[in-house]
């Protein structure tokens, strides 16, 4: 009898464990979101950095790309997976925020690229960031910060 | 036999569980990246002043053509004319799409300059975006039409009425009074230039009063070709 009981205690167990493994997999974005407080995530690892060059010439119904450099800190090699840009601030309170006053596409190039350790690479793509037709009046000489994400995985040796 | 199966079962479990606890972790292993970037929109650029030529049929503005950026031209133009009379009439604004061309120009006829004093000036816009005013372009005067000019003539020595001479400009209405006291003297106006601009006339609407209707008498007579009610 109390073997049976070990049994259906193991099974249970193994079965809970199988699934939480395959249950937090989720999606880049939400990885994303759960690792990006503080320059360390959870488990105290260090972050891949993203940079980009400053776009100038931004006026209604233009497009420009917005190139992004990624620097891998770690000792072995990432795969880059997604990347995103997002509008976060204007500098002024006329010029909102918001995809009214610009947008940022997704990435153009293709994923996941390998970032080999310590390096640091301008990847081939860009985000497109577009203003549109109809942008406020407001938005004009006024400054816009846009805060990129990315997310890579380890890449087995 | 039992405790056999306890320690299988028992081996089972934590091999499972290191098992799936691996996978998980190398499932689990994602980093994040981070970085932002700043960027700012071009500020509009204010308008150029324009130059005037005047020309029979009105006045032709023309300003230099302005980027919103290198290699981006304004997609279009509001010229305004501006009264310089006093009172002001109401402004005048042309919208001008963009030719592409290194200058542009817009024509003001004259019949909605007549009878005035005026300057103009320019602002570009892009879609929403607008710059600011440009300066002030010289100022023009044109004689008021020379149509009306027979008819307040008529009119005058009838009534000396201001009624149909102040439908054309204040200032006129003034003279026309003085004048209609001493006859076709209303000619006075004929130059353009020569009498007091509208903008110094308004002071003298007091004038329409007789009291001042002595002195008025004397500036007609510098012209006698003028219809009452041109302003200068």
């Amino acid at each position: 009898m109390a073997w049976r009981t070990a049994v259906t205690t193991a099974a249970t167990l193994f079965t809970a464990c199988v699934v939480a493994a395959s249950g937090q997999q989720g999606t880049p974005t939400e990885q994303a979101v759960l690792l990006s407080h503080g320059d360390r995530d959870g488990g105290g690892n260090v972050r891949f950095l993203l940079s980009g060059e400053s776009v100038t010439g931004l006026y209604p119904g233009v497009t420009r790309k917005l190139k992004v450099t990624v620097a891998n800190p770690f000792d072995y090699p990432i795969a880059l997976r997604g990347l995103e840009g997002r509008l976060v601030g204007t500098a002024r309170r006329d010029c909102p925020a918001a995809a009214t006053s610009l947008r940022v596409g997704g990435y153009s190039g293709r994923l996941p690229i390998v970032l080999e350790p310590h390096h640091r690479t301008t990847l081939p793509g860009a985000l497109p960031v577009t203003m549109p037709r109809n942008a406020t009046a407001k938005c004009a000489n006024t400054r816009f910060a846009i805060a990129l994400t990315g997310v890579a995985g380890k890449v087995a040796r | 036999m039992r405790k056999r199966l306890g320690y299988l079962l028992a081996t089972v479990v934590v091999g499972g569980l290191g098992l799936a606890g691996t996978m998980a972790a190398n499932a689990e292993w994602v980093i994040s990246g981070s970085g932002q970037v700043k960027m700012r929109a071009p500020a509009m650029p204010r308008g150029t002043t324009p130059s005037v030529d005047k020309q029979s049929s009105g006045v032709v503005v023309r300003w230099d053509a302005q980027e919103i950026t290198r290699g981006v031209r304004m997609d279009h133009y509001v010229v305004t004319a501006h009264s310089a009379d006093r009172p002001a009439r109401p402004d005048i604004s042309r919208t001008v799409a963009s030719t592409g061309e290194a200058t542009e120009s817009v024509t003001f006829d004259a019949a909605d300059m007549a009878g005035g004093r005026w300057y103009w000036t320019v602002v570009p816009r892009f879609a929403r975006w607008a710059g600011d005013e440009s300066g002030k372009s010289a100022e023009l005067t044109f004689p008021a039409p020379a149509k009306k000019a027979p008819r307040a003539v008529a009119e005058t020595p009838a009534a000396a009425a201001p009624t149909p001479v102040a439908t054309v400009a204040p200032t006129a209405s003034t003279e026309a009074a003085v004048v209609s006291g001493t006859a076709p003297a209303a000619v006075s106006r004929s130059s353009p230039t020569a009498g007091p601009t509208p903008g110094d006339s308004p002071p003298s609407t007091s004038g329409t009063t007789p009291s001042e209707q002595p002195p008025k008498p004397v500036e007609p007579s510098a012209s006698d070709s003028a219809p009452a009610d041109i302003p200068e």
